[in-house]
Protein backbone atom coordinates (compact mmCIF):
# COMPACT_ATOMS: atom_id res chain seq x y z
CA UNK A 1 0.00 0.00 0.00
CA UNK A 2 1.04 3.69 -0.67
CA UNK A 3 2.70 5.40 2.17
CA UNK A 4 0.67 7.39 4.43
CA UNK A 5 0.86 10.71 6.22
CA UNK A 6 -0.36 10.19 9.18
CA UNK A 7 -1.13 12.27 12.51
CA UNK A 8 -0.10 10.44 16.42
CA UNK A 9 -2.53 11.99 18.77
CA UNK A 10 -1.95 10.42 22.66
CA UNK A 11 -1.20 12.35 25.75
CA UNK A 12 1.55 9.34 26.33
CA UNK A 13 4.95 10.37 25.32
CA UNK A 14 5.56 6.62 25.40
CA UNK A 15 3.22 6.02 23.27
CA UNK A 16 3.76 8.39 20.62
CA UNK A 17 7.23 6.85 20.41
CA UNK A 18 5.83 3.62 20.33
CA UNK A 19 3.44 4.34 17.48
CA UNK A 20 5.52 6.27 15.78
CA UNK A 21 8.18 4.27 15.54
CA UNK A 22 5.97 1.39 14.84
CA UNK A 23 4.53 3.23 11.73
CA UNK A 24 7.61 4.25 10.40
CA UNK A 25 8.27 0.56 10.18
CA UNK A 26 5.61 -0.48 8.23
CA UNK A 27 6.00 2.39 5.88
CA UNK A 28 4.25 5.44 6.73
CA UNK A 29 4.82 8.80 7.78
CA UNK A 30 4.29 10.44 10.98
CA UNK A 31 3.51 14.72 10.17
CA UNK A 32 2.50 15.62 13.49
CA UNK A 33 1.42 14.74 17.02
CA UNK A 34 -1.25 16.39 19.47
CA UNK A 35 -1.21 15.57 23.34
CA UNK A 36 -4.63 16.41 23.89
CA UNK A 37 -7.92 16.20 21.87
CA UNK A 38 -8.31 20.25 21.66
CA UNK A 39 -4.71 20.28 20.07
CA UNK A 40 -5.58 17.44 17.48
CA UNK A 41 -8.63 19.70 16.47
CA UNK A 42 -6.50 22.80 16.05
CA UNK A 43 -3.49 21.58 13.85
CA UNK A 44 -5.82 19.14 12.28
CA UNK A 45 -6.51 21.81 8.75
CA UNK A 46 -2.94 22.49 8.45
CA UNK A 47 -1.46 18.93 8.60
CA UNK A 48 -4.19 17.51 6.45
CA UNK A 49 -3.20 14.43 6.96
CA UNK A 50 -3.84 11.14 5.35
CA UNK A 51 -5.03 9.08 8.90
CA UNK A 52 -5.23 10.38 12.69
CA UNK A 53 -4.35 7.61 15.17
CA UNK A 54 -6.61 8.67 18.31
CA UNK A 55 -6.61 8.29 22.41
CA UNK A 56 -9.60 8.52 24.04
CA UNK A 57 -8.52 9.25 27.53
CA UNK A 58 -6.85 13.12 27.18
CA UNK A 59 -7.25 15.72 29.18
CA UNK A 60 -8.88 19.22 27.66
CA UNK A 61 -11.20 17.00 25.26
CA UNK A 62 -11.34 13.43 25.03
CA UNK A 63 -10.80 11.40 21.67
CA UNK A 64 -14.31 10.26 20.86
CA UNK A 65 -15.38 14.38 20.92
CA UNK A 66 -12.41 15.33 19.39
CA UNK A 67 -12.99 12.71 16.51
CA UNK A 68 -16.74 14.32 16.31
CA UNK A 69 -14.96 17.83 16.28
CA UNK A 70 -13.07 16.93 13.27
CA UNK A 71 -15.64 15.32 11.27
CA UNK A 72 -17.61 18.22 11.81
CA UNK A 73 -15.46 20.19 9.82
CA UNK A 74 -13.46 17.41 7.61
CA UNK A 75 -16.05 14.87 6.84
CA UNK A 76 -13.89 12.74 4.80
CA UNK A 77 -11.06 12.71 7.74
CA UNK A 78 -10.07 8.91 8.15
CA UNK A 79 -9.26 8.65 12.18
CA UNK A 80 -8.89 5.27 13.82
CA UNK A 81 -9.07 4.87 17.44
CA UNK A 82 -6.18 3.77 19.30
CA UNK A 83 -6.74 3.08 22.85
CA UNK A 84 -6.94 0.99 25.93
CA UNK A 85 -11.17 1.25 26.35
CA UNK A 86 -12.47 -1.80 25.04
CA UNK A 87 -15.77 -1.40 27.09
CA UNK A 88 -18.83 -1.69 24.59
CA UNK A 89 -20.02 1.75 25.37
CA UNK A 90 -16.94 3.15 24.59
CA UNK A 91 -16.29 1.30 21.75
CA UNK A 92 -19.99 2.02 20.47
CA UNK A 93 -19.33 5.58 21.09
CA UNK A 94 -16.66 6.19 19.55
CA UNK A 95 -17.96 4.38 16.01
CA UNK A 96 -20.79 6.72 16.71
CA UNK A 97 -18.45 9.45 16.06
CA UNK A 98 -17.45 8.73 13.09
CA UNK A 99 -14.27 6.36 14.09
CA UNK A 100 -13.26 4.30 11.06
CA UNK A 101 -11.39 1.62 12.54
CA UNK A 102 -10.93 0.16 16.71
CA UNK A 103 -7.39 -0.93 18.07
CA UNK A 104 -6.93 -1.98 21.69
CA UNK A 105 -3.39 -1.74 23.41
CA UNK A 106 -0.72 -2.98 23.52
CA UNK A 107 -0.77 -2.32 19.72
CA UNK A 108 0.22 -5.08 17.55
CA UNK A 109 2.21 -4.34 14.19
CA UNK A 110 0.42 -7.00 12.29
CA UNK A 111 -3.16 -5.87 13.43
CA UNK A 112 -1.90 -1.93 13.01
CA UNK A 113 -0.86 -2.56 9.12
CA UNK A 114 -3.87 -4.52 8.58
CA UNK A 115 -6.51 -2.23 10.29
CA UNK A 116 -5.02 0.66 8.18
CA UNK A 117 -4.46 -1.24 4.64
CA UNK A 118 -8.36 -1.66 5.42
CA UNK A 119 -9.02 2.01 6.16
CA UNK A 120 -6.97 3.05 3.23
CA UNK A 121 -8.92 0.53 0.71
CA UNK A 122 -12.21 1.77 1.57
CA UNK A 123 -11.80 5.19 2.53
CA UNK A 124 -8.21 6.66 0.71
CA UNK B 1 6.53 5.80 70.14
CA UNK B 2 9.42 5.56 67.53
CA UNK B 3 10.22 2.10 67.93
CA UNK B 4 6.70 0.85 68.15
CA UNK B 5 6.15 2.77 64.70
CA UNK B 6 9.00 1.31 62.82
CA UNK B 7 8.11 -2.06 63.81
CA UNK B 8 4.26 -1.99 62.49
CA UNK B 9 6.18 -0.24 59.65
CA UNK B 10 8.20 -3.23 59.65
CA UNK B 11 5.49 -5.32 60.23
CA UNK B 12 3.33 -4.16 57.17
CA UNK B 13 6.35 -4.09 54.57
CA UNK B 14 6.91 -7.78 55.64
CA UNK B 15 3.44 -8.69 54.52
CA UNK B 16 3.30 -7.19 51.28
CA UNK B 17 6.68 -8.35 50.42
CA UNK B 18 5.28 -12.33 50.67
CA UNK B 19 1.83 -11.35 48.76
CA UNK B 20 3.31 -12.61 44.92
CA UNK B 21 1.37 -9.40 43.14
CA UNK B 22 2.64 -5.99 42.84
CA UNK B 23 2.22 -3.20 45.77
CA UNK B 24 3.20 0.16 45.87
CA UNK B 25 2.21 2.46 48.87
CA UNK B 26 2.02 6.22 48.30
CA UNK B 27 1.88 9.62 50.20
CA UNK B 28 -1.63 10.97 49.23
CA UNK B 29 -0.37 14.63 49.38
CA UNK B 30 3.11 14.22 47.78
CA UNK B 31 2.35 11.16 45.64
CA UNK B 32 5.51 9.74 47.15
CA UNK B 33 5.99 6.33 46.74
CA UNK B 34 6.52 5.10 50.36
CA UNK B 35 7.17 1.92 49.71
CA UNK B 36 7.27 -1.20 46.91
CA UNK B 37 7.32 -4.68 47.43
CA UNK B 38 9.28 -7.46 47.04
CA UNK B 39 7.45 -8.38 43.73
CA UNK B 40 7.48 -4.73 42.65
CA UNK B 41 10.87 -3.71 43.12
CA UNK B 42 12.35 -6.61 40.36
CA UNK B 43 10.47 -4.91 37.62
CA UNK B 44 11.10 -1.39 39.21
CA UNK B 45 14.18 -1.44 41.10
CA UNK B 46 14.74 0.77 44.36
CA UNK B 47 12.00 2.85 43.25
CA UNK B 48 10.72 3.88 47.49
CA UNK B 49 11.42 8.07 47.56
CA UNK B 50 10.62 8.40 44.06
CA UNK B 51 7.31 10.30 42.21
CA UNK B 52 4.40 7.11 41.77
CA UNK B 53 3.42 8.90 38.27
CA UNK B 54 7.34 9.42 37.11
CA UNK B 55 8.41 6.29 38.19
CA UNK B 56 5.45 3.65 37.28
CA UNK B 57 4.02 5.85 34.40
CA UNK B 58 6.49 8.20 33.40
CA UNK B 59 4.33 11.37 33.57
CA UNK B 60 5.22 14.51 34.27
CA UNK B 61 1.77 15.24 36.01
CA UNK B 62 -0.43 13.25 38.11
CA UNK B 63 -2.05 10.53 36.19
CA UNK B 64 -5.96 11.03 34.48
CA UNK B 65 -6.95 8.09 36.29
CA UNK B 66 -5.48 8.46 39.95
CA UNK B 67 -8.07 7.26 42.16
CA UNK B 68 -7.15 8.80 45.22
CA UNK B 69 -9.74 11.82 45.51
CA UNK B 70 -12.01 8.69 45.47
CA UNK B 71 -10.51 7.39 48.82
CA UNK B 72 -10.45 10.27 50.47
CA UNK B 73 -13.12 11.94 53.04
CA UNK B 74 -13.24 15.83 52.48
CA UNK B 75 -10.94 16.33 55.70
CA UNK B 76 -8.22 14.10 53.36
CA UNK B 77 -8.57 11.15 56.20
CA UNK B 78 -9.46 7.34 54.58
CA UNK B 79 -12.82 6.73 53.77
CA UNK B 80 -12.97 3.38 53.76
CA UNK B 81 -13.48 2.78 49.74
CA UNK B 82 -12.09 0.15 47.34
CA UNK B 83 -11.14 1.24 44.07
CA UNK B 84 -11.29 -1.51 41.44
CA UNK B 85 -10.38 -1.46 37.77
CA UNK B 86 -8.20 -2.27 34.87
CA UNK B 87 -5.51 -0.31 33.89
CA UNK B 88 -3.28 -0.60 31.21
CA UNK B 89 0.09 0.66 31.53
CA UNK B 90 2.15 2.34 28.35
CA UNK B 91 5.20 1.82 29.97
CA UNK B 92 5.50 -1.77 30.38
CA UNK B 93 2.71 -2.61 27.96
CA UNK B 94 0.77 -4.38 29.96
CA UNK B 95 -2.48 -4.61 31.84
CA UNK B 96 -2.92 -4.57 35.47
CA UNK B 97 -6.54 -5.15 37.73
CA UNK B 98 -6.18 -2.40 40.10
CA UNK B 99 -7.07 -2.76 43.82
CA UNK B 100 -6.49 0.46 45.97
CA UNK B 101 -7.62 2.32 49.55
CA UNK B 102 -6.57 4.75 51.79
CA UNK B 103 -5.05 3.65 55.20
CA UNK B 104 -2.61 5.26 57.88
CA UNK B 105 0.88 4.68 57.57
CA UNK B 106 2.78 4.09 60.90
CA UNK B 107 4.67 7.37 60.38
CA UNK B 108 1.72 9.03 60.92
CA UNK B 109 0.91 10.09 56.83
CA UNK B 110 -2.05 9.08 54.89
CA UNK B 111 -0.86 6.82 52.29
CA UNK B 112 -3.00 4.69 49.72
CA UNK B 113 -1.76 1.44 48.86
CA UNK B 114 -2.32 -0.23 45.58
CA UNK B 115 -2.74 -4.17 44.82
CA UNK B 116 -2.10 -4.84 40.82
CA UNK B 117 -2.64 -8.00 39.34
CA UNK B 118 -1.20 -8.80 35.95
CA UNK B 119 -4.13 -9.82 33.76
CA UNK B 120 -2.45 -8.94 30.25
CA UNK B 121 -3.13 -12.77 29.21
CA UNK B 122 -7.07 -12.23 30.06
CA UNK B 123 -7.50 -8.90 28.47
CA UNK B 124 -5.65 -10.24 25.33
CA UNK B 125 -9.07 -12.31 24.50
CA UNK B 126 -11.07 -9.42 25.83
CA UNK B 127 -9.63 -6.98 23.30
CA UNK B 128 -9.79 -9.06 19.82
CA UNK B 129 -13.40 -9.48 20.81
CA UNK B 130 -13.53 -5.94 21.43
CA UNK B 131 -12.03 -4.90 18.53
CA UNK B 132 -14.35 -7.84 16.46
CA UNK B 133 -17.09 -5.83 18.07
CA UNK B 134 -16.19 -2.71 17.25
CA UNK B 135 -15.46 -3.87 13.29
CA UNK B 136 -18.50 -5.51 13.52
CA UNK B 137 -20.19 -1.96 14.43
CA UNK B 138 -18.38 -0.33 11.79
CA UNK B 139 -19.82 -2.35 9.19
CA UNK B 140 -23.15 -1.98 10.47
CA UNK B 141 -22.64 1.88 9.86
CA UNK B 142 -21.16 1.11 6.27
CA UNK B 143 -24.32 -1.14 5.55
CA UNK B 144 -26.64 1.17 6.80
CA UNK B 145 -25.27 4.09 4.90
CA UNK B 146 -25.51 1.91 1.92
CA UNK B 147 -28.89 1.37 2.61
CA UNK B 148 -30.04 4.72 2.85
CA UNK B 149 -28.28 5.63 -0.46
CA UNK B 150 -29.90 2.81 -1.89
CA UNK B 151 -33.15 4.33 -0.30
CA UNK B 152 -32.29 7.47 -1.73
CA UNK B 153 -31.92 6.32 -5.19
CA UNK B 154 -35.68 4.74 -5.47
CA UNK B 155 -37.00 7.68 -4.26
CA UNK B 156 -35.11 9.68 -6.76
CA UNK B 157 -36.62 7.16 -9.38
CA UNK B 158 -40.14 7.23 -7.94
CA UNK B 159 -39.88 11.25 -8.13
CA UNK B 160 -38.99 10.71 -11.92
CA UNK B 161 -41.42 8.63 -13.16
CA UNK B 162 -44.17 9.83 -10.94
CA UNK B 163 -43.43 13.31 -13.02
CA UNK B 164 -42.88 11.24 -16.27
CA UNK B 165 -45.66 9.81 -15.75
CA UNK B 166 -47.66 13.18 -14.69
CA UNK B 167 -45.89 14.81 -18.28
CA UNK B 168 -47.06 12.54 -20.22
CA UNK B 169 -50.11 12.93 -19.79
CA UNK B 170 -50.55 16.17 -21.63
CA UNK B 171 -49.30 15.25 -25.07
CA UNK B 172 -51.26 12.31 -24.43
CA UNK B 173 -54.50 14.56 -24.34
CA UNK B 174 -53.47 15.70 -27.62
CA UNK B 175 -53.35 12.18 -29.50
CA UNK B 176 -56.70 11.32 -27.72
CA UNK B 177 -58.44 14.61 -28.97
CA UNK B 178 -56.83 15.17 -32.35
CA UNK B 179 -58.10 11.50 -33.66
CA UNK B 180 -61.79 13.31 -33.23
CA UNK B 181 -60.79 16.45 -35.07
CA UNK B 182 -59.87 14.17 -38.26
CA UNK B 183 -62.62 11.75 -37.99
CA UNK B 184 -65.53 14.63 -37.62
CA UNK B 185 -63.92 17.42 -40.08
CA UNK B 186 -62.52 15.71 -42.83
CA UNK B 187 -63.98 12.54 -45.10
CA UNK B 188 -61.72 10.40 -44.36
CA UNK B 189 -61.93 6.95 -46.68
CA UNK B 190 -63.55 4.08 -44.41
CA UNK B 191 -59.62 2.14 -44.34
CA UNK B 192 -57.94 5.36 -43.09
CA UNK B 193 -61.37 6.02 -40.64
CA UNK B 194 -60.83 2.78 -38.95
CA UNK B 195 -56.97 3.34 -38.43
CA UNK B 196 -57.45 6.78 -36.76
CA UNK B 197 -60.46 4.88 -34.77
CA UNK B 198 -57.75 2.39 -33.59
CA UNK B 199 -55.55 4.94 -32.67
CA UNK B 200 -57.46 7.40 -30.41
CA UNK B 201 -57.91 3.60 -29.10
CA UNK B 202 -54.48 3.00 -28.33
CA UNK B 203 -54.27 6.67 -26.72
CA UNK B 204 -57.23 6.06 -24.44
CA UNK B 205 -55.83 2.41 -22.99
CA UNK B 206 -52.34 4.79 -22.39
CA UNK B 207 -54.38 7.43 -20.45
CA UNK B 208 -55.70 4.35 -18.46
CA UNK B 209 -52.62 3.26 -18.06
CA UNK B 210 -51.17 6.10 -16.72
CA UNK B 211 -54.07 6.36 -14.63
CA UNK B 212 -53.79 3.02 -13.25
CA UNK B 213 -50.05 3.36 -12.29
CA UNK B 214 -50.07 6.69 -10.43
CA UNK B 215 -53.19 4.86 -8.83
CA UNK B 216 -51.02 1.97 -8.07
CA UNK B 217 -48.04 4.17 -6.55
CA UNK B 218 -50.42 5.42 -4.68
CA UNK B 219 -51.80 2.31 -2.91
CA UNK B 220 -48.23 0.68 -2.23
CA UNK B 221 -46.95 4.11 -0.71
CA UNK B 222 -50.16 4.37 1.62
CA UNK B 223 -51.19 7.94 -0.14
CA UNK B 224 -54.37 6.83 -1.39
CA UNK B 225 -57.54 7.82 0.32
CA UNK B 226 -60.77 5.94 -0.97
CA UNK B 227 -63.33 8.25 -2.34
CA UNK B 228 -66.34 5.64 -2.52
CA UNK B 229 -68.61 6.57 -5.13
CA UNK B 230 -72.20 5.02 -5.78
CA UNK B 231 -71.66 2.44 -8.40
CA UNK B 232 -73.15 -0.87 -10.63
CA UNK B 233 -70.71 -3.27 -10.30
CA UNK B 234 -72.73 -5.45 -12.42
CA UNK B 235 -73.19 -3.29 -15.57
CA UNK B 236 -68.93 -2.45 -14.98
CA UNK B 237 -68.11 -6.51 -15.26
CA UNK B 238 -70.65 -6.49 -18.16
CA UNK B 239 -68.52 -3.73 -20.31
CA UNK B 240 -65.62 -5.18 -19.24
CA UNK B 241 -66.17 -8.61 -20.25
CA UNK B 242 -67.43 -7.05 -23.55
CA UNK B 243 -64.64 -5.41 -24.07
CA UNK B 244 -62.26 -7.76 -23.24
CA UNK B 245 -64.15 -10.63 -25.07
CA UNK B 246 -62.99 -8.75 -28.64
CA UNK B 247 -59.47 -8.70 -27.56
CA UNK B 248 -57.15 -11.10 -29.06
CA UNK B 249 -56.07 -12.57 -25.69
CA UNK B 250 -59.77 -14.27 -25.41
CA UNK B 251 -59.73 -15.66 -28.47
CA UNK B 252 -60.56 -19.72 -29.40
CA UNK B 253 -62.24 -18.98 -25.57
CA UNK B 254 -65.70 -18.22 -24.47
CA UNK B 255 -66.39 -15.67 -21.45
CA UNK B 256 -69.51 -15.81 -19.90
CA UNK B 257 -70.80 -13.24 -17.06
CA UNK B 258 -73.76 -14.25 -15.13
CA UNK B 259 -75.57 -13.43 -11.16
CA UNK B 260 -75.33 -15.34 -8.71
CA UNK B 261 -75.16 -18.26 -10.97
CA UNK B 262 -77.71 -17.36 -13.14
CA UNK B 263 -78.28 -16.15 -16.43
CA UNK B 264 -78.71 -11.93 -16.03
CA UNK B 265 -82.12 -10.42 -16.29
CA UNK B 266 -83.11 -6.94 -17.79
CA UNK B 267 -82.36 -4.12 -16.02
CA UNK B 268 -80.52 -5.72 -12.96
CA UNK B 269 -77.78 -3.72 -11.07
CA UNK B 270 -75.63 -4.67 -8.35
CA UNK B 271 -75.17 -1.16 -6.21
CA UNK B 272 -72.20 -0.33 -4.57
CA UNK B 273 -70.05 2.25 -2.69
CA UNK B 274 -66.39 1.79 -4.28
CA UNK B 275 -64.14 3.83 -6.92
CA UNK B 276 -64.00 2.56 -10.10
CA UNK B 277 -60.99 3.48 -10.71
CA UNK B 278 -59.78 0.74 -8.94
CA UNK B 279 -62.82 -1.38 -9.43
CA UNK B 280 -62.63 -1.47 -13.27
CA UNK B 281 -58.77 -2.11 -13.87
CA UNK B 282 -59.10 -4.77 -10.80
CA UNK B 283 -62.05 -6.72 -12.86
CA UNK B 284 -59.94 -6.27 -15.88
CA UNK B 285 -56.77 -7.87 -14.68
CA UNK B 286 -58.32 -11.12 -13.23
CA UNK B 287 -60.61 -11.75 -15.81
CA UNK B 288 -57.70 -11.00 -18.55
CA UNK B 289 -55.34 -13.70 -16.22
CA UNK B 290 -58.30 -16.01 -16.09
CA UNK B 291 -58.29 -15.75 -19.88
CA UNK B 292 -54.39 -15.90 -20.67
CA UNK B 293 -54.43 -19.09 -17.86
CA UNK B 294 -57.16 -20.76 -20.18
CA UNK B 295 -57.08 -23.64 -22.46
CA UNK B 296 -57.89 -22.90 -26.23
CA UNK B 297 -61.73 -23.78 -26.20
CA UNK B 298 -62.26 -23.15 -22.55
CA UNK B 299 -64.45 -21.16 -20.20
CA UNK B 300 -64.12 -18.31 -18.57
CA UNK B 301 -67.10 -17.36 -16.07
CA UNK B 302 -67.45 -14.10 -14.08
CA UNK B 303 -70.22 -14.28 -11.28
CA UNK B 304 -71.50 -11.67 -9.28
CA UNK B 305 -72.81 -12.42 -5.98
CA UNK B 306 -74.28 -9.82 -3.98
CA UNK B 307 -74.70 -11.05 -0.56
CA UNK B 308 -75.51 -9.47 2.75
CA UNK B 309 -72.60 -8.66 4.00
CA UNK B 310 -70.51 -8.30 1.27
CA UNK B 311 -70.49 -8.61 -2.83
CA UNK B 312 -68.41 -11.50 -4.15
CA UNK B 313 -66.98 -11.39 -7.79
CA UNK B 314 -66.05 -14.99 -8.51
CA UNK B 315 -64.40 -15.41 -11.98
CA UNK B 316 -63.46 -19.24 -13.10
CA UNK B 317 -61.27 -20.33 -15.64
CA UNK B 318 -60.40 -24.25 -17.23
CA UNK B 319 -56.42 -22.99 -16.41
CA UNK B 320 -54.43 -24.35 -13.46
CA UNK B 321 -51.90 -22.14 -11.71
CA UNK B 322 -48.34 -23.53 -11.16
CA UNK B 323 -47.91 -24.94 -7.93
CA UNK B 324 -44.91 -23.11 -7.05
CA UNK B 325 -46.97 -19.30 -7.37
CA UNK B 326 -49.77 -20.48 -6.08
CA UNK B 327 -49.12 -19.06 -2.63
CA UNK B 328 -47.29 -16.14 -3.55
CA UNK B 329 -50.26 -15.21 -6.34
CA UNK B 330 -51.04 -11.90 -5.50
CA UNK B 331 -47.42 -10.81 -4.55
CA UNK B 332 -45.58 -8.00 -6.56
CA UNK B 333 -43.77 -9.36 -9.74
CA UNK B 334 -45.05 -12.98 -9.73
CA UNK B 335 -45.71 -14.38 -12.65
CA UNK B 336 -44.66 -17.56 -14.53
CA UNK B 337 -45.16 -18.33 -17.87
CA UNK B 338 -46.84 -15.74 -19.49
CA UNK B 339 -44.89 -14.17 -22.67
CA UNK B 340 -44.88 -10.57 -21.39
CA UNK B 341 -45.84 -11.05 -17.95
CA UNK B 342 -44.87 -8.81 -15.42
CA UNK B 343 -46.23 -9.63 -12.28
CA UNK B 344 -48.26 -6.64 -11.65
CA UNK B 345 -52.02 -7.25 -12.69
CA UNK B 346 -52.49 -9.85 -9.61
CA UNK B 347 -50.82 -7.64 -7.47
CA UNK B 348 -52.45 -4.81 -8.29
CA UNK B 349 -55.77 -6.61 -8.08
CA UNK B 350 -55.29 -7.18 -4.80
CA UNK B 351 -54.20 -4.11 -3.52
CA UNK B 352 -57.11 -2.15 -5.31
CA UNK B 353 -59.50 -5.03 -2.92
CA UNK B 354 -57.78 -3.96 0.02
CA UNK B 355 -58.29 -0.58 -0.63
CA UNK B 356 -61.92 -1.25 -0.43
CA UNK B 357 -61.32 -3.39 2.99
CA UNK B 358 -61.81 -6.63 0.65
CA UNK B 359 -60.11 -9.26 -0.14
CA UNK B 360 -58.74 -11.50 -3.14
CA UNK B 361 -58.61 -15.79 -2.66
CA UNK B 362 -57.32 -18.59 -5.30
CA UNK B 363 -58.62 -22.23 -4.80
CA UNK B 364 -56.52 -24.03 -7.12
CA UNK B 365 -57.35 -27.22 -5.14
CA UNK B 366 -59.33 -28.99 -8.13
CA UNK B 367 -57.74 -30.16 -11.11
CA UNK B 368 -58.11 -28.59 -14.58
CA UNK B 369 -59.93 -25.37 -12.45
CA UNK B 370 -58.81 -22.13 -10.94
CA UNK B 371 -61.13 -19.76 -9.04
CA UNK B 372 -60.44 -16.46 -7.90
CA UNK B 373 -62.99 -14.82 -5.36
CA UNK B 374 -63.12 -11.26 -4.58
CA UNK B 375 -64.89 -10.13 -1.71
CA UNK B 376 -65.86 -6.70 -1.82
CA UNK B 377 -67.19 -5.73 1.91
CA UNK B 378 -70.38 -3.58 1.96
CA UNK B 379 -69.32 -0.11 2.81
CA UNK B 380 -72.80 1.31 2.86
CA UNK B 381 -73.80 1.25 -0.75
CA UNK B 382 -77.23 -0.06 -1.87
CA UNK B 383 -78.78 -3.99 -2.02
CA UNK B 384 -79.09 -5.76 -5.68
Amino acid sequence: MKSLRILVVDDSGLTVKKMTKLLTDIGHEVVGVATTGQQAVDIFASLAPDLTTMDITMPDLNGIEATRRILADHPQACIIMVTSHGQEQMVMDAIEAGAKGYILKPVKQEKLAETLETVAAKYL
Amino acid sequence: MQSGSMLESALLKTHFDVIPFGIYVVDVVSYELVFVNRHYRKSLGQAEGGICYKVLYDNDTPCLHCRIPELLTEAGLPNGQTAIYDHYNDRNERWAQIQEKAMGWPDGRVVKYAIAVDISELKETQNRLAEAHAELAIRNRELAGQNKALTDSMDLREHVERIARHDLKAPLSALIGLPQVLLENYDLPPQAAEIVGLMEQAAHSMLDMLNQSLVLYRLETGSFTLTPQPLDLLDLAQRTCTRLSNMPTARGRSLLTSLSGAPIPSGARVDFAGDDLLLGPMLQNIIVNALEASPEGGLVSVDLRPESDATRLVVTNDGEVPPEIRARMFEKYVTQGKRGGTGLGAYSAFLAAKAHGGRIDLDAGTPGRTVVTVTLPRLGGGGA
